[in-house]
């Protein structure tokens, strides 16, 4: 017969160091998603310039902030985005702010890209692409403006890594 | 003095407003035939095309567009290496400014939303003063995009055409060209 009040405690601590032993695993797993270079808070002094900061939330949720460039000012937004159908895509997930009537991601071949789709009142459209790509001094982050069928911009800029993001 | 603002008025209410008016999908409806120079997005001439479109009512304020294609050879249409394309679309009404695809196969079938991410096209149209402009956007098998705009601008005669085919931020494909309108006649007298 087993003796429970002596097991009991021995077994809590087991499990307690179980839970211990698999939170790194558990954090590894969640950032499995985006590569540690990518991840963090990035400043760009170039056009566009503004903060760029990747985060990895558990469950696969992306949470992107950029200086958008649809808005003109410089804002910087913050979406997020959750895993879609197929690999490296991502969707814009509800209760996202900062989306127009359309935004999903990629990660693709260590880039990972940003798309936002607006159209306006008289049905033109702007699609805004940013592309992101780490470098060994923190991001290197191109972009292209497509007004109407036509590129109406496109640029590169340096991000400096400035801190890790969760 | 007055007489001065008179005339700045006068001429300010004869062009501002003509200028600025958007046709209506009606002055488009009719059959066109034309010829378009195809060209890569360096500019270099890849060859030219007969063009038959097609402008008619839909649905419900709608309208559908249709044109053939035939990739000439060496300006040719009657000699082996022709390829002739066909293509559809069909637009709900306007809203919000622009003209949605109908996606549905049957007035009765389900409207269902067009979804980039499950490998649909989201295609809409819109006139914006004598052009008529269809828009494209698709994501690629790789997980690319592509947009597509294709311009019909209205002219006296008919139509000038132009396109542009985007693929990952470069533009790959143009197509520039002119189309007349022309009477159509079902009587089979040839």
């Amino acid at each position: 017969m087993s003796r429970p009040w002596r097991a009991r405690p021995l077994t809590l601590l087991g499990f307690a160091l179980l839970a211990l032993a698999a939170e790194p695993l558990c954090a590894q797993t969640a950032s499995e998603i985006l590569p540690d270079t990518l991840r963090g808070s990035f400043v760009a002094a170039g056009a566009p310039a503004g903060v760029y900061e990747q985060q990895e939330a558990r469950g696969g949720t992306l949470l992107l902030r950029w200086p958008g460039l649809l808005e003109g000012d410089g804002a910087t937004l913050a979406i997020s985005f959750e895993r879609a159908g197929a690999v490296g895509q991502f969707r814009q997930a509800s209760g996202s702010s900062g989306g127009p009537d359309l935004s999903w991601a990629r990660l693709a071949g260590g880039v990972l890209s940003s798309y936002r789709l607006r159209r306006d009142l008289r049905g033109g459209f702007s699609l805004e692409v940013v592309h992101r790509q780490a470098v060994p001094e923190g991001l290197q982050v191109r972009w292209t403006l497509i007004r109407d069928g036509e590129i109406a911009g496109s640029g590169e800029s340096l991000a400096i890594r400035s801190g890790t993001a969760g | 003095m007055s007489r001065l603002l008179w005339v700045l008025l006068f001429a300010l209410a004869g062009v501002t407003p003509a200028g600025a008016r958007d046709l209506a999908i009606e002055d488009f409806y009719g059959v066109y035939v034309g010829r378009a120079r195809v060209l890569d997005g360096a500019g270099k001439l890849l060859g030219e095309r007969d063009l038959d479109i097609s402008i008619e009512p839909g649905r419900l304020g709608g309208f559908r567009v249709s044109w053939i294609s035939v990739e000439l050879v060496q300006g040719r249409r009657d000699v082996p290496g022709v390829e002739r394309r066909m293509l559809e679309s069909v637009f709900r009404g306007a809203r919000d400014g622009y003209y949605a695809e109908d996606t549905r196969r049957t007035l009765f079938a389900r409207r269902q939303d067009v979804d980039l991410l499950e490998g649909d096209v989201m295609r809409w149209a819109r006139i914006l003063g004598n052009v008529l402009s269809v828009y494209a956007l698709a994501l690629t098998e790789d997980g690319g995009y592509e947009v597509q705009a294709y311009d019909r601008i209205r002219t006296e005669a008919g139509m000038e055409i132009s396109f542009r085919r985007i693929v990952n931020d470069q533009v790959v494909l143009v197509v520039e060209g002119q189309a007349v309108r022309v009477g159509q006649s079902t009587d089979g007298g040839d």
